[in-house]
């Protein structure tokens, strides 16, 4: 006996070499035992910790590892059989093996003729075989509901069941099983009624469009790279578009000639294969990110060269403070790259709680599309329910926003008007007054929060002034270079890229619409000249402009940044301090702004800036203020505002002499 | 318990009062936007009295006096309005107005350095008291065109430039920087007033100061930088020939406008759209020419007609040769053959200031310039009449000329001369603020023939001589 056990035991392993080692090692142990040593009760063992290994994956069992337990308990019924004491639980056994699969036949090898012929016993008490014939062969067949193999003969459960057979380009058909122990036939002869595509096209997961309308995905068939044959149904006599999309492939259309499709039958169609579609992203930020993609983690920011499938894309990053979201379209072959910065990220804290006021209903819609509108700041709504104050406590404990944005009624009851008040983490305030009813409550704040002022204007180092009866604006100074380059001071600039200009604003137009160079023409000599950003300060004082929302922009800034860029953001910092009359702030941040630049908006500037804080601060700081202005004096070429701005020298000799006790 | 019913009533009727205050205030504004501004003042003034602690006071007070001193030009009756806010009202947000307003009328009263001091310390107090109103950026510019007055220009360019740079967005930003750039200029750094100008062209073009920073820049260009060599553009305006009658006298109003005094009509003309229209009263034989705010007035060799009417006597003149009128409203007046400047005072008062007898006179930024044929010399001197610098005729030029026929001067301090005699013979010269030879020509080489007794200096860089020969104007470029 023990040697007929094992051809069958060498038949195994290749069955279970999907199984988890673990359950095809104590499969493996089991057969040894009872084998080579005849150890009835170790084999035993081992089975059973098979069988309960796979029982406890129930419905999640694949069927490799089904078979393997209907094999188990095969075994366990064989090991059973073979003691008295054991022999009463062969009929559980075979109960359990029925109840896992009625289509399982023991293993002759194995089994008795005797164990054979009661567990066949056992199973016509219960089930009965019913026997298929199907035409044509390769349709789908359900039984209750369930599909099943083919043709053939199945072991179902005794009582009534509904089977159906179908099959593209033919109807379906349905009918009633009455099942008893002796079985039944059933025979299925289904009648052709259109053409069917049949296709495979690799990858898969392709959705197959027929004359614009979707007739599903096709599905991936192993580890196969081409998806499983692909059935376009009930295609009508005539011409046709099959058109094959998939996410970052080419669309592929194919034409379907009416010959194709008449007479009706099946029709394979050559295997198709996508070309892929993707293009790059590059990416570069100040410091490290976190990158998403439609909501998907991508990794991390800064990256070059990213490949992203063609298409629109939800682009979000994640910065240690402050966020980024753009809506971006990435172009087959193309390179997308972008310099992404964090942005604020404002957190409306709702309305504040208290009576029913005229327009509260109002502002509750017009707030519903705040975030929206908004293109500075990263928009984060109210949770419902949510008192404003526990919200800022809660977004400033998480770090999780740089600007407040509160509404409350002011004013008379009936007619209030609406006082936003905006205020960044660290308590820089302002309030904006709204009236509900006006055709646009929230128009001058969406507009001061998208407002950014320019930080820089492009310049060629030419001072260029507008003079009567000249033909272009006159050139007043020029750097070396362009001195170099052959223009002459006191003489007009007539043309510039390539277009004459009449006056200073052509010269400012040409110059926005430039990038690297720009022709600059006097008459017959012209030069090349590079354009450089010229930077610009921050205006103190605007109404164009909501200053705690600069502020959170100007932290932002600073983050990663290096050199000017940081000296300039830091100038701005302390700009936009002093608009707070925060100046013991102001003086730190400028204690940290260092700028290499020597003229124009440059260190002279700082020291300048520097002074006035001191000023503000009381005749206390005289001393640092008058050191300060000194400072600012060994900068002759530092300006106020902008490059072309008024020179700082004059300005700090007129505070030191007024500074003079 | 009392006590307790009597506040209880009081309440009711503080609230009736400010109601009341309220309605009646409105009522003066209906009537002011009528233009019923009898009936308002009226009204306003019933606030005031009827409802002095209410809110609407101190703005009844700011409201009659901005009327009194912009409509009615009536200095001294708003002033005690003024006085009342700055005494009852000062802690009220309509302070800062009132004081910016009572520094304004003091200023404007000014006669002499130390009479803006008054001014200067209501404009500080709203710096000071009220450092977020939206009267602080006129205050700085105020400040500016004190120190301005005053000759400190590294002072006034600082409040102009804090003027335009803390409040980019004030209607007064953009005349600030014209203002800085005058007084950069003043101090010698041209390229920069060039590209502040400039500024105001960029940031604000539709403003009025960028159209005066347009002239300026053209004129300083033209004159400082360029001293591009002088040519004849023609008769101007262009194809005027034989138009005038016998034309002796040039000048230019503020606006630029040119102003002809026609000796055969006794009569000063202003030139709109190129056609001479009358201005002021008739003088014979005219000997000088000045725009006034309040219109021409036009010099005998001893006496002076202002508008209508007839001509007041100056005393111990008889050669009067140049005048002008000083940024403290003082009328300057020089004779040929006497050797001082008379100053008339606005209230009447005369005085003489010593100095060489002058051919002819012009004003300039800081002081004045005086051509004195005896010396031979043009005479620098500063606000207060004292000579600074003294420049032989002919200095800076190839040859040396004998007279002075004429003087004009431009806001920016360019001095144009028409000159005659010895080598350098007839012709015309423009000078800098402070006397260096920007351009010149000789009326030979020129090619112009023709009797020229008086020049002004245009807003295009250009001048303007006076022809009276072939009674026509000439510009050169």
């Amino acid at each position: 006996m023990i040697r007929r056990l094992l051809p069958a035991a060498a038949f195994l392993p290749a069955l279970l070499g999907a199984q988890d080692a673990s359950v095809k090692d104590a499969f493996e142990a089991g057969k040894n035992l009872w084998a080579s040593a005849g150890d009835r009760e170790g084999a035993t063992a081992k089975f059973e910790q098979v069988a309960a290994a796979l029982q406890a994956k129930g419905p999640a069992a694949t069927a490799p590892e089904r078979q393997m337990l209907c094999q188990a308990y095969n075994w366990l019924a064989v090991l059973d059989d073979r003691s008295a004491a054991t022999k009463p639980r062969v009929a559980q056994r075979f109960q359990a093996l029925l109840d896992l699969n009625p289509d399982f036949d023991l293993d002759r090898d194995i089994s008795s003729a005797r164990l054979v012929a009661a567990y066949e016993s056992q199973r016509t008490t219960r089930f009965g075989l019913a026997r298929f014939t199907l035409d044509p062969l390769d349709g789908v067949l359900l039984i209750d509901g369930q599909p099943a193999k083919g043709a053939g003969t199945h072991w179902l459960a005794q009582g009534a069941h509904r089977v159906a057979y179908s099959r593209p380009g033919h109807g379906s058909q349905e009918q009633s099983l009455e099942l008893g122990a002796k079985g039944a036939a059933v025979t299925f002869k289904l009648a052709r009624l259109s053409t069917v595509l049949r296709l495979q096209i690799t990858p898969p997961g392709a959705e197959v469009f027929l004359d614009g309308a979707s007739q599903g995905k096709a599905t991936a068939q192993g580890p196969d790279a081409s998806s499983a044959t692909f059935f376009v149904d009930g295609v009508k006599p005539g011409a046709h578009t099959l058109e094959l999309r998939s996410p970052c492939f080419r669309t592929k259309t194919v034409s379907v000639p009416a010959s194709l499709v008449e007479p009706v039958g099946d029709k394979d169609l050559e295997p198709f294969k996508l070309e892929p579609s993707q293009g790059t992203l590059t990416l570069a930020t100040p410091v490290e990110a976190d990158l998403l993609l439609d909501g998907e983690p991508k990794g991390k920011a800064p990256v070059s060269n990213l490949s992203v499938c063609a298409g629109t894309h939800d682009l979000e990053l994640r910065f240690p403070a402050g966020g980024y979201t753009k809506r971006v379209e990435i172009q087959e072959g193309k390179a997308l790259s972008l310099t992404a910065k964090p942005r604020p990220r404002l957190a409306y804290l709702g309305m504040e709680t208290g009576d029913d006021f005229s327009g509260r209903i109002r502002m509750g819609e017009v707030m519903q599309a705040f975030g929206p509108r908004l293109t500075q700041v990263a928009f984060l709504a109210p949770k419902a329910g949510e008192a404003a104050q526990a919200a800022q406590d809660r977004l400033k404990a998480a770090k999780a926003a740089e600007l407040f944005l509160s509404l409350r009624p002011v004013g008379d009851p009936a007619s209030p008007q609406i006082e936003f008040t905006l205020s960044t983490v660290e308590g820089e305030t302002e309030h904006f007054i709204a009236r509900p009813f006006e055709q646009d409550p929230l128009a001058a704040l969406v507009a001061k929060l998208n407002a950014l002022p320019p930080t820089s204007e492009p310049g060629v180092g030419l001072t260029l002034v507008d003079v009567e009866g000249e033909p272009g604006p006159l050139l007043l100074s020029a750097d070396p270079e362009a001195l170099k380059a052959g223009l002459q001071v006191q003489k007009a600039i007539t043309s510039m890229a390539g277009k004459p200009v009449a006056s200073v604003a052509d010269a400012r137009k040409a110059l926005e619409g430039a990038t690297e160079k720009i022709a600059v023409a006097q008459g017959a000599v012209t030069a090349t000249l590079p354009v450089r950003p010229q930077p610009l300060e921050l205006p103190m004082v605007s109404e164009a402009y909501a200053y705690p929302a600069l502020l959170a922009q100007l932290r932002l800034r600073l983050l990663g940044a290096k050199g000017d860029e940081a000296g300039l953001a830091r100038l701005d910092l302390a700009l936009g301090l002093m608009h707070f009359r925060k100046y013991d702030q102001a003086l730190e941040t400028l204690r940290e702004a260092k700028l290499a630049a020597p003229r124009g908006i440059s260190q002279g500037t700082v020291e300048y800036y520097t002074a006035l804080c001191f000023q503000r601060l009381g005749p206390a700081y005289a001393n640092e203020a008058s050191a300060a202005f000194q400072r600012a004096l060994r900068y002759p070429s530092a300006t106020l505002l902008s490059s072309d701005g008024p020179l700082v020298a004059p300005l700090a000799k007129q505070a030191l002499e007024e500074l003079k006790p | 318990l009392v006590l307790g019913l009597a506040v209880a009533a009081t309440i009711p009727v503080m609230a009736q009062d400010a109601d009341f205050a309220e309605k009646l205030f409105r009522s003066g504004e209906r009537a002011y936007q009528a233009k019923s501004y009898k009936e308002a003042l009226d009204t306003w003034n019933q606030v005031l009295a009827s409802a002095p602690r209410s809110d609407y006071a101190p703005q009844a007070a700011l409201r009659i006096a901005r009327h009194l001193a912009a409509v009615d030009s009536n200095t001294a009756a708003a002033m005690p309005y003024l006085d009342r806010i700055k005494a009852d009202y000062l802690r009220t947000p309509w302070a800062a107005q009132g004081l910016l307003l009572r520094g304004q009328l003091l200023a404007q009263q000014a006669r002499k350095a130390e009479d803006l001091k008054d001014a200067v310390a209501e404009f500080n107090r709203v710096l000071d008291l009220f450092p977020d109103s939206t009267a602080v950026p006129e205050a700085r510019y105020q400040l500016g065109l004190a120190a301005l007055r005053t000759g400190q220009l590294n002072k006034a360019l600082g409040h102009f430039v804090d003027t335009f740079r803390a409040h980019p967005d004030s209607a007064i930003a953009p005349e600030a920087m014209v203002q800085a750039s005058a007084a950069l200029d003043a101090s010698g750094d041209l390229e920069g007033a060039l590209r502040l100008l400039q500024r105001v062209r960029n940031v604000a073009p539709a403003s009025p100061a960028a159209d005066e920073a347009g002239w300026r820049l053209t004129t300083l260009v033209r004159h400082r930088l360029l001293k591009a060599p002088i040519k004849v553009e023609g008769t101007w305006p262009a194809g005027k020939a034989k138009w005038l009658h016998t034309p002796t006298l040039l000048a230019t109003d503020a606006s630029g406008g040119l102003l002809i005094y026609q000796s055969d009509l006794n009569q000063a003309f202003a030139l709109r759209a190129n056609e001479p229209a009358p201005v002021g009263g008739s003088l014979p034989s005219a000997k000088a020419l000045i725009a006034t705010p309040s219109g021409p007035w036009l010099f005998s060799k001893n006496s002076i007609l202002k508008g209508e009417g007839a001509p007041a006597p100056l005393a111990g003149l008889n050669a009067i040769s140049g005048a002008f009128l000083d940024g403290w409203g003082n009328l300057w007046v020089s004779d040929a053959k006497t050797p001082n400047l008379t100053v008339v005072a606005p209230e009447g008062a005369t005085r003489a200031v010593a100095s060489p007898s002058f051919n002819a006179l012009a004003p300039l930024p800081q002081g004045m310039v005086g051509a004195s044929d005896d010396t031979r010399t043009l005479v620098f001197m500063d606000a207060d009449g004292k000579a600074r610098r003294s420049l032989p005729y002919g200095q800076g030029l190839p040859a040396p000329f004998k007279e002075v026929v004429a003087l004009a001067s431009d806001p920016l301090g360019n001095l144009a001369a028409i000159v005659d005699g010895g080598d350098f013979g007839e012709g015309v010269v423009v000078y800098d603020p402070q006397g260096a030879v920007l351009r010149q020509a000789s009326f030979k080489a020129l090619g112009l023939s023709g009797r020229f007794t008086s020049v002004a200096l245009d807003r295009r860089g250009g001048l303007i001589l006076c022809d009276r020969r072939n009674d026509a104007l000439i510009r050169l470029y």
